[in-house]
């Protein structure tokens, strides 16, 4: 099976879909649920993550999608840890001697996959490398859906996938939670943090244009008692409109040193 | 103890000697073994069959491939997806090649079980075939694995494919 690269646009496509991706209400509970147990078995990832330089949510997530976080098994394929597997992969992990932890199976089948050859784990890589650790064939073969492994239970997902016969069905619908919404969930629940320069206000005072602010005058103007000109130069106005919201001004606007 | 193991070295020498003799005495010929490799590159899937060599299959991430005792039959486990295995089978025709073999009991194995159990197949979660044997040329025994709501789903079948 063919692997696209990681171009600028696969990684802009990545970006603007986490970035719109709103979780299903009526699968908030559910969500929310297999978030709390991957976190309760972080140590378990976090030792993996170790191993293989990936990081620990990743791993997390990976093994919600296979094994409904099972640890008894192998994460390839679902063997049993008493012995190599004996399926597809077969004969994993090559090294060490039976019964195998968990983990040993887990840093064999990341590597198996080219997990830990990666070396920046920004926000983009990681939904392309789960996307790639399920397979390509989602954006390969009917790119109409976006790939459920990511985005079942948001906005992003309504029905397609290949059926447990292999067949490709429109109307079957994934009932699991997608690795990226996962993600998401952790994030908006503050748990990790996949942007190093999340801590920084996204928007600055300027007296240039700057890309984005459009999106900020037009939120500001949604809201009663601000008429704001949409020029993407987040000023003087802008400004006043956010600390009319917000109680302060833009980082770096003169009238906050006032 | 050198002397020793010289003593064993001389004659495993000569025992060699002998026996390369005895080779060169046989009159040589040429004897065809049949033979059959499979080997996956780049998730692709290569089969070379005595003077055949082709790609059988190339959509997936992985394969086993286990021919039924006589060779006129591949079971083949694909993985399709990582969390999505499904074995596939191919029968050999005239061209000496495998072709995939496709009837209604291969076609819908756990939609068949599904419908027997009860189960919902969207409510299925990492579904996997796993190969467990051939039974003569006809028939495949097969292992079902998966998350069903919130338990595991393991059932053996048993497929014809005559």
């Amino acid at each position: 099976m063919p692997k696209p690269g990681f171009t600028g646009a696969l990684a802009q496509e990545y970006r603007d879909l986490y970035q719109s991706c709103e979780i299903l209400p009526q699968k908030f509970e559910e969500v929310d649920d297999t978030v709390e147990k991957l976190l309760s078995n972080k140590d378990h990832y976090e030792a993996v993550s170790d191993m293989t330089n990936a990081p620990w949510y990743f791993i997390a997530a990976i093994h919600n999608m296979e094994s409904g976080q099972d640890f008894s098994c192998h994460l390839h394929n679902g063997d049993p840890l008493d012995a190599r597997t004996v399926h597809v992969p077969e004969g994993r992990p090559k090294k060490g001697t039976p019964p195998f932890t968990w983990e040993e199976s887990a840093f064999d089948a990341l590597r198996l996959r080219g997990v830990s050859r990666v070396r920046e784990w920004s926000l983009e890589r990681v939904l392309y490398e789960l996307e790639g650790y399920n397979g390509w064939g989602y954006r390969l073969y009917h790119p109409h859906v976006l790939s459920p492994y990511l985005w079942s239970f948001s906005n992003h997902y309504k029905s397609g996938k290949y059926t447990a016969d292999g067949r490709w069905s429109d109307a079957a619908k994934s009932k699991q939670c997608g690795a990226a919404v996962i993600i998401r969930r952790l994030e908006e629940r503050g748990e990790i943090l996949l942007n190093e320069s999340g801590n920084e206000p996204i928007f600055f005072y300027s007296t240039q244009a700057v890309d984005g602010s459009e999106n900020l005058q037009k939120f500001l103007n949604s809201i009663d008692g601000i008429t704001l000109r949409v020029d993407g130069w987040p000023g003087k106005k802008t400004s006043e409109a956010v600390k009319k919201v917000f109680g302060f001004y833009l980082k770096g606007d003169p009238r906050n040193d006032a | 103890m050198r002397r020793y193991l010289l003593a064993i070295t001389v004659m495993l020498a000569m025992h060699g000697c002998i026996l390369d003799e005895k080779i060169t005495d046989t009159p040589s010929r040429k004897v065809d073994v049949p033979y059959f490799i499979s080997e996956v590159k780049k998730g692709a899937l290569y089969i070379e069959d005595g003077k055949l060599y082709y790609m059988l299959a190339n959509d997936a991430i992985d394969y086993r491939v286990v021919p039924s005792p006589k060779a006129t039959k591949l079971a083949v486990e694909t993985m399709l997806l990582s969390n999505l295995t499904v074995v596939r089978f191919y029968e050999k025709r005239e061209d000496g090649r495998y072709h995939p073999l496709v009837t209604e009991a291969t076609n819908g194995i756990w939609e068949n079980f599904s419908k027997r159990s009860g189960i919902d197949p969207d409510d299925l979660r990492y579904p996997r075939m796993k190969l467990i044997g051939w039974e003569g040329e006809e028939k495949v025994r097969l292992k079902l694995f998966a998350g069903y709501r919130h338990k595991r789903v393991e059932k053996e079948v048993t497929i014809s494919l005559d």
